[in-house]
């Protein structure tokens, strides 16, 4: 009889044993999943609450681009989302006629942070011939082109 | 054996109750960010539907060397002056540097209501930028919607 009390009490700890491996791998899997659920949804909650506009004025094309020196384009980018963004170069991707700059300059024209409603100024320096040409700005996934001319 | 079966389906049942747990925290937590987020994009899409602005008159005054603006807000949303922006020019210009700068005469308010008059003047002639009178204007509110006019000049 002994014998197989233990035998039992052996298969009853390795059944035990199992269903904590099983149930601590299952466990440990949706942890990993939350988290990464977690990291997604605020990413995209960031994406959704991003939103840019360009407010240079095509217009006045001398704001836009001055041809002194090297050449250096100045666009005017307005935060109209309801996230307060971060006036870094290394945030903001620029185009100019499809081709990414690395060579911008960022500053808020109107405070010190870009902040809902604030106006960050992109300084790209970058010569351009006359003609037709297309800035893109992108912040977050979000995506602004300004079309111009330069006479 | 029937312990080990019970025993064994306890420990996975718990497993699996604990697990729904986390799932259940992060799913609901990132939803609601979501939400909360697309929320906010639906309200600042709507007041811009509901904005609108005109620009009424654009002068520059050669004699005096200013330039006076008064623009209209036409639309149904109330509007906020600190984050109005006047380009002159295509040039950012910062509303310190404006000489008159009022809605409907009052130079306190930081509202813009439907149907009031936005007036600023710009002093051109003391700002080494210009030697001639500036040629366009844009004015941009707070949610992006703008008006862009060209200048008339009277002396």
């Amino acid at each position: 009889m002994a014998s197989v009390s233990s035998s039992h009490l052996i298969l009853f700890i390795a059944s035990l044993l199992i269903a904590a491996s099983v149930a601590g791998t299952f466990t440990q899997g949706v942890q990993r999943l939350s988290s990464a659920l977690g990291d997604r949804s605020l990413d995209v909650a960031k994406d959704v609450r991003t939103d840019i506009e360009i407010i240079s004025d095509p217009g006045s094309v001398d704001a836009i681009y001055d041809d002194s020196g090297e050449g250096s384009l100045t666009v005017l980018v307005k935060n109209t989302g309801s996230l307060n963004l971060d006036a870094d170069s290394g945030q903001i991707d620029v185009l100019v006629d499809g081709r990414l700059q690395t060579d911008v300059t960022v500053e808020v024209a109107d405070g010190d942070t870009w902040m809902v409603g604030n106006v960050a100024r992109l300084t790209i320096t970058k010569s351009l011939e006359p003609g037709d040409h297309r800035v893109t700005v992108i912040v977050n996934g979000d995506e602004e082109t300004l079309r111009f001319r330069i006479q | 054996m029937g312990f080990s079966v019970s025993g064994a389906t306890v420990v996975l049942f718990l497993g699996i109750v604990i697990s729904f747990g986390i799932a259940h925290a992060a799913v609901n937590n990132g939803v609601e960010a979501v939400n909360d987020a697309y929320q906010d994009s639906t309200d600042k899409e709507l007041s811009r539907q509901n904005t609108g602005i005109t620009i009424g008159s654009a002068v520059a005054n050669t004699a005096s060397d200013t330039l006076n603006v008064s623009v209209e807000n036409t639309g149904s949303s109330t509007l906020s002056i600190t984050d109005t922006d006047i380009l002159i020019n295509g040039t950012y210009t910062s509303h310190d540097s404006m000489e008159t700068l009022e809605v409907d005469g009052n130079d306190t308010t930081g509202l813009w209501l439907p149907g009031e008059t936005l007036y600023f003047v710009y002093d051109y002639g003391s700002d080494s930028d210009f030697t001639n009178a500036p040629t366009r204007v844009k004015v941009v509110t707070d949610s992006g919607v703008s008006a862009a006019a060209e200048v008339e000049e009277v002396s």
